[in-house]
């Protein structure tokens, strides 16, 4: 039991680090939503292990990596869950294209939410373009979805 | 618990977050213990760095060590001369019966990541309070100035760089004393200069300093260079643009300042901040 949760919330760690580190690199923080990616997969693979405490853990701890007032990104991230909750069944059988769309949607709401919440914080103007986001998100979609299912069932992380 | 019900209130602890301190200590443990993911990022850099250094060519490295040598030699000449300015300068102001100018310790330290957020310009530094730094405190480059620190851990600090939409600066220019405030815009590489009239004498290439005005930023630190101005018939502000002079998107060190005999020689390594 201890275990899974270490083996998701190393997954999360990474999506972390690969958030500064894209930032770093290429100058557009959140160019993919990595955390966002991460949580959505876990909470559709295993949404009756995966839920609201792991958005809200994972919200706060980027809180405070990125200096937002408390609540911020928890507020997103448990959105993502929730949404990722609600229809976790329906997304299953969708084929890879209509994944796309549907994460395209997703991370796009995500972050239109995370700029206007910002826009109360301070005269906020967002780097990145909420829209290149969605988009670049979706795009890797795929690739995160087959790494993660192959680094769960290498862990043998079932849904009960 | 109902989503609505857990909705609201992560919207009472946002607010609460934003508009009181009654959340601070619990911000400052989550920064205590989220520290390392920073330093964790930082590792594919540093390793690329070491592998990059350990293949560099002997004749590469005798290279660097001479042209760093000569450039001492120069420094250390420019050294000697503000020795004399700094002492003419002071019997001047005694003079004028000006109090000594302001001088600051500095302590060198290493940016170790950029903050993954999308709305504002944060990079974090490896020193934090343990180190003496606090909130507000300046951080400069070779250059000019960074930004100011905004978050404070025990190993660790974020600091917000002044290219922020949020940030304002008060600055004067070099040539003539004029005041204005240089405001972030977003851009790296643009700040505005708000508040200047359009008969004000401004020019491309003005140099703008810290006016130390506000008493946050010590007075005379290079901030930008103006590089356009607009003046439009009729309005009452002139448009101005500058760009910074610090390395807003490449330095990997900065120098934080402390007010002067905050440090003890040793942590400063004996070093006092360039003369502004």
């Amino acid at each position: 039991m201890i275990r899974d949760a270490l083996v998701v919330l190393f997954t999360l760690l990474v999506a972390m680090l690969l958030s500064i580190w894209t930032a770093d690199v290429s100058g557009w923080p959140q160019l993919i939503d990595w955390v966002g990616l991460v949580l959505f997969y876990w909470v559709v693979a295993l949404p009756a292990r995966v839920g609201v405490t792991y958005a809200l853990l994972t919200g706060f701890v980027f809180d405070v990596l990125s200096a937002s007032p408390l609540g911020h990104y928890a507020l997103i991230m448990t959105l993502v869950c929730l949404f990722g909750q609600l229809i976790y069944m329906r997304f299953r059988k969708l084929d890879t294209l209509s994944q796309i769309a549907l994460i395209f949607m997703l991370t796009g709401v995500a972050r239109f939410v995370d700029v206007w919440l910002a826009s109360f914080e301070t005269q906020a103007v967002t780097l990145t373009p909420p829209l290149l986001t969605a988009l670049c998100s979706a795009l890797v979609w795929p690739l995160v979805m087959q790494i993660l299912r192959y680094f769960r069932r290498y862990h043998g992380l079932t849904e009960w | 618990m109902p989503a609505g019900l857990l909705a609201a209130l992560l919207i009472v602890i946002w607010v609460a977050d934003r508009q009181t301190e009654v959340l601070d200590p619990i911000r400052r443990a989550g920064l205590n213990a989220t520290d390392f993911i920073f330093d964790l990022a930082a590792v594919p850099g540093n390793v690329w760095q070491a592998l990059s250094e350990a293949s560099r060519s002997e004749d590469a490295i005798y290279n660097r060590v001479d042209q760093l040598e000569r450039e001492n030699l120069v420094l250390q000449a420019k050294l000697q001369q503000m020795v004399a300015l700094r002492a003419e300068n002071s019997r001047l102001r005694a003079l004028m019966n000006a109090g000594p100018r302001e001088r600051n310790d500095v302590l060198a330290t290493e940016v170790v990541g950029v903050s993954p957020n999308p709305n504002r310009q944060i990079i974090a530094i490896d020193h934090g309070s343990r180190d003496r730094v606090y909130v507000g405190q300046p951080l400069i480059d070779s250059d000019g100035l960074l930004g100011q620190v905004v978050e404070v851990s025990s190993d660790a600090a974020q600091v917000l760089l002044i290219s922020d939409a949020s940030h304002s600066i008060p600055v004067q220019i070099t040539r003539n004393s004029v005041r204005a405030i240089a405001e972030g815009t977003g851009d790296l590489s643009r700040l505005r200069i708000e508040y200047l009239s359009t008969t004000t004498d401004v020019e491309i290439g003005d140099q703008l300093v810290t006016s130390g005005l506000g008493g946050r930023f010590p007075m005379g630190y290079p901030v930008a260079k103006v590089v356009a101005v607009d003046r439009t018939d009729g309005a009452r502000f002139a448009t101005v643009w500058a760009e910074p002079l610090a390395q807003l998107s490449r330095t990997r060190h900065g120098l934080l300042l402390f007010p002067e005999g905050t440090l003890a020689p040793e942590v400063n390594l004996g070093a006092r901040a360039p003369a502004p």
